[in-house]
């Protein structure tokens, strides 16, 4: 046990020898492969909110509210959709729960007196073409319904926009992880090249192939570890600045962040899988630059 | 011992550079490998470390079959390697240089210590351990060598041509040095060369020429000269 850890200490300190040989072009790659998870983050991140404005604004293709008249009883309006099998489940909000939740939003003291919002019943069907029939159905019953709220055009152009920009994200991401993969590849080849007599020696003596390859996997986990926890960094001091300046200047006509701001458990989300992205990435371009060239 | 049964070496070109080659070598024998360039020597060395594989045949290097091996790295720690050129780490000391072996193998720094200083003693350089390799001379760089071979103690040692960038006073020096080596530790040695004065050491003497054996001699067929004067 002992014995490995030590060899395991050893791989550790060539690694460290083989940045310091590597000179400047530790920062190139760092920097490419930084710049790639930047923007694949940013990606995510505008995915994450594209995905809450659906759901929390605009709701879904499936799903539509139906508000009620004053004088409609909503246990009644319940029993009659449930008769329609494309419903798969509907769900009430009353005219009070919906005044709480108002107020529990905008964090204000609001007179019971003012309330005059309905009772509302949010309808999900199996597909979304059986929305439409259902809402014209639904539409029919004028005496009972005041109005409902369904925005499908909106919500398939917001997951058009929504795929565009992740089809975008993947691309330049794509690009930039072609670069840097390359570069690290070449990089390490190019180390391995300058060190060829050397690692041949070293191979006669009887070292093992890990011992010699190992510094070279440790040096493309460094190069990720480095670039991912840089651009998470980058990442979350973006975000904190476009939040606190949407806050301060826009919330007021927008509305509440927290309905398509990614949220902190969504964020730290974003930046493990940023980091074993770049881990992972980084890493095994170094495993097939050194399965290559230093096959024993 | 070091067993070759009818060694056959053939190159992709179609040149043969061993034919037929059968060779003994006893535990803790030392054997000069000589004969002219193109001879076979460095062909038959490097097939024992297996840096190029035989055509034909089999090597037994104690009782591992060499043939049947995959990992290789298991043969090379029991064999000690001394190249021409010394060959040693640029960016390290001599000491570093020793030692580099056994940190690869997981060596604790006493042992190293331990080992490398007692290395560094039997080749005369204890005193510059610290010193890096290019301030030496070229028969102190393969005295560093040969402590680098010898310090995770093989029972084989294995030189191909070690004083063919020296001059002849250090190559007999590390001639001197090679028998000490086989006498104190008892290591079964290989070395290839092609300096006609090792007749002198009454050491055993297999000749290659034209990649065939055409002689071996036997130390107690030699004629005596006494002592190597240095």
């Amino acid at each position: 046990m002992m014995r490995f850890l030590r060899m395991l200490g050893r791989i550790f300190a060539e690694a460290g020898l083989g940045l310091w040989r590597s000179g400047w072009l530790n920062i190139v790659i760092i920097s490419i492969l930084m710049s790639t998870l930047i923007v694949f983050g940013i990606m995510l991140e505008l995915s994450v909110s594209l995905k809450k404005i659906a759901g929390n604004l605009l709701g879904s293709q499936t799903e539509f509210s139906v508000h009620l008249k004053d004088k409609s009883d909503p246990l009644k309006m319940v029993t009659r959709l449930k008769h329609f099998g494309e419903v798969t489940s509907i769900k009430l909000t009353t005219r009070q729960e919906a005044w709480e939740q108002t107020r529990k939003l905008l964090q204000i003291e609001l007179d019971d007196s003012l309330n005059d919002m309905p009772n509302t019943l949010t309808i999900r069907v199996k597909r979304p073409q059986d929305a439409a029939p259902l809402i014209r159905k639904i539409n029919s019953w004028q005496s009972e319904i005041e109005h409902i709220s369904y925005a499908p055009t909106m919500v398939r152009k917001l997951n058009v926009v929504k795929h565009l920009l992740i089809l975008l994200g993947t691309f330049i991401s794509t690009l930039l992880a072609a670069a840097t993969f390359v570069i690290n590849f070449n990089t390490i080849e190019l180390v391995i090249r300058a060190r060829k007599e050397e690692l041949s020696l070293l191979r006669f003596m009887g070292v093992t192939n890990w011992f010699i390859r190992g510094p070279f996997i440790l040096q493309g986990i460094l190069y990720g570890l480095v670039s991912s926890l840089t651009a998470g960094f980058i990442l979350l001091t973006i975000d904190a600045i476009a939040r606190y300046n949407w806050q301060k200047i826009m919330s007021q006509q927008f509305g509440l962040i927290e309905l398509f701001w990614p949220s902190a458990d969504e964020l730290t989300q974003i930046l493990i899988i940023l980091t074993l992205t770049g881990i992972a990435f980084s890493s095994s371009s170094s495993f097939w630059a050194t399965e290559r060239r230093m096959g024993v | 011992m070091i067993e070759l049964y009818r060694i056959y070496k053939e190159y992709s070109n179609g040149q043969t550079a061993l034919k037929d080659v059968s060779l003994h070598i006893p535990a803790g024998q030392m054997v000069f490998l000589i004969g002219e360039s193109g001879a076979g020597k460095s062909t038959l060395m490097k097939l024992l470390y297996k840096a190029e594989d035989f055509s034909f045949g089999r090597v037994l290097i104690g009782r591992v079959d060499v043939s049947r091996l995959t990992d290789y790295s298991k043969l090379r720690r029991r064999i000690g390697l001394i190249f021409q050129d010394a060959s040693l780490l640029p960016h390290l000391s001599v000491f570093d240089n020793v030692a580099y072996i056994l940190r690869a193998q997981g060596a604790s720094e006493r042992e190293i210590r331990f080992r490398v200083e007692g290395a560094l003693n039997v080749v005369g350089l204890l005193e510059r351990a610290k010193e890096m390799t290019q301030h030496l001379s070229g028969g102190e760089r393969q005295r560093v060598g040969i402590a680098r071979a010898i310090v995770t103690s093989p029972p084989v040692l294995l030189a191909d041509e070690p004083t063919g960038n020296l001059d002849p006073v250090n190559s007999l020096k590390i001639f001197q040095l090679f028998k000490e080596i086989n006498e104190k530790l008892k290591m079964t040695m290989i070395i290839a060369t092609h300096d006609p004065r090792v007749h002198q050491l009454g050491k055993r003497i297999v000749q290659l020429g034209g990649g065939q054996i055409i002689m071996d001699t036997e130390p107690s067929n030699l004629p005596m000269f006494g002592s190597l004067a240095v």
